[in-house]
C-alpha cells in the first residue's frame, strides 16, 4: 500500500484493518515515528474539536436560508456571463412543461364537470343534464359511446323485473 | 314628432303576429332487449338505432314493447306510459338551435328512478338503460322526431 495522502487520513482515523494498517507502516519506511507522533497530534485535536466545539444554534432558521439564498442568487448574476438570460428561478423548459400539466387538468376537469353531450358527428346531438337517481340505490351515469354514436343515461342498482318483454 | 314615432313602431311590432311556437314530437320506446338463438328482425319503428342499440348494449334481439308518440308545444308535462309498469314525464323547457330542452322523470310504478335534463337534436335517440327483465333487458329510447 502506498502512503498517500487517502491512505494517511484513513491510517489516522484508524480506518484501515490490521493488514492494511501494517502495510502502511512498513511503506513509511524511516518516516514512520515522525508520521507517528503527527497522528497523535491530529487525534488529539480531532478528539478537542469534537469535545469542546459546539456549532452556534440559529434562532432563525428561515431567515438564515433566505440570505444564503440571496447572497447565493446575487452571486450567480454576478458571475453570470451578460448573453446569458436571466434566470427567474424556474427554466422555460420546466415553464413549458408546467403549462402543459396546468392545460391537462384544465382539460380534463372541464370534462369532468361539463355534462355527456354529443354534437356534430353525422348530426347527432344528445345531452343529458344532471341526472339525479331517484333513490341512492340508483346510480345514473351518462356516457356517449363513440362506435355506436349515441349517449347512453346507464341506470344501476335497478330491481329487476318479470313479464315486462312480452306485449 | 318622436312620440308619434315610437307609436307608429310601437303598433308595427304588435301588428307582425307572434311567431308560433315550434312544436316537438317527443317519440318515447320501451325496448326489450335479449339473446336469442335465432334472432328475430328488428321492429320498423326501431330501423334508426336498431344496431345501436345492439351495440351499445351486446344484445341480438330486439322488441318494441310499447311505444308513445307526443306533440310537445308549450311547457304543460306530458305522460308517456311504458309497458305495464314505467312512466316517463316529460316537459319541453326550450328550443334553441335545433335542439330541444326536456325536463325528464322516469318512474318504475310510483318509484321514481331518475330525474334529469336532455337536450335532444331531431332524430337523435337518447337511450335509458332500464332495470334487467327476464333472460334480457328493458331500454327506454327518446327521440325527438
Amino acid at each position: 500500500m502506498t502512503p498517500s495522502e487517502e491512505n494517511f487520513t484513513a491510517w489516522v482515523d484508524g480506518r484501515l484493518s490490521r493488514e492494511e494498517a501494517a502495510r502502511f507502516e512498513e511503506a513509511l519506511g524511516d518516516a514512520l515515528p515522525e508520521v507517528g507522533r503527527d497522528r497523535e497530534e491530529a487525534r488529539k485535536l480531532g478528539n478537542l474539536l469534537r469535545t469542546q466545539w459546539k456549532p452556534a444554534e440559529l434562532t432563525n432558521g428561515d431567515f438564515f436560508n433566505h440570505q444564503l439564498l440571496e447572497r447565493i442568487q446575487a452571486e450567480e448574476s454576478r458571475t453570470r456571463p451578460p448573453s446569458e438570460p436571466a434566470r427567474h428561478g424556474v427554466s422555460l423548459w420546466r415553464l413549458l412543461w408546467i403549462g402543459s400539466v396546468c392545460c391537462g387538468i384544465a382539460v380534463m376537469a372541464t370534462m369532468a364537470v361539463q355534462p355527456v353531450e354529443h354534437g356534430g358527428a353525422r348530426g347527432y346531438y344528445a345531452q343529458v343534464l344532471n341526472p339525479k337517481p331517484g333513490n341512492s340505490k340508483i346510480s345514473a351515469k351518462p356516457f356517449y359511446s363513440r362506435k355506436a354514436n349515441v349517449t347512453v343515461l346507464w341506470l344501476d342498482g335497478l330491481d329487476r323485473v318479470s313479464g315486462e318483454g312480452r306485449k | 314628432m318622436i312620440k308619434a314615432l315610437c307609436l307608429l313602431l310601437a303598433a308595427l311590432f304588435l301588428a307582425v303576429p307572434a311567431k308560433a311556437q315550434e312544436t316537438r314530437t317527443l317519440w318515447a320506446g320501451l325496448v326489450y332487449a335479449s339473446n336469442e338463438p335465432e334472432p328475430s328482425a328488428t321492429p320498423g319503428a326501431l330501423a334508426g338505432f336498431g344496431e345501436k342499440l345492439k351495440s351499445v348494449f351486446g344484445y341480438n334481439q330486439l322488441q318494441l314493447v310499447s311505444e308513445r308518440r307526443e306533440a310537445l308545444s308549450d311547457s304543460t308535462e306530458r305522460t308517456f306510459p311504458l309497458g305495464k309498469k314505467f312512466r316517463l314525464f316529460a316537459t319541453r323547457k326550450s328550443v334553441k338551435d335545433g335542439k330541444t330542452l326536456f325536463d325528464l322523470r322516469l318512474f318504475q310504478e310510483d318509484r321514481l328512478l331518475v330525474q334529469t335534463q336532455a337536450k335532444l337534436g331531431r332524430q337523435s335517440p337518447l337511450f335509458l338503460r332500464g332495470p334487467l327483465c327476464d333472460k334480457g333487458q328493458l331500454i327506454i329510447v327518446l327521440q325527438v322526431e
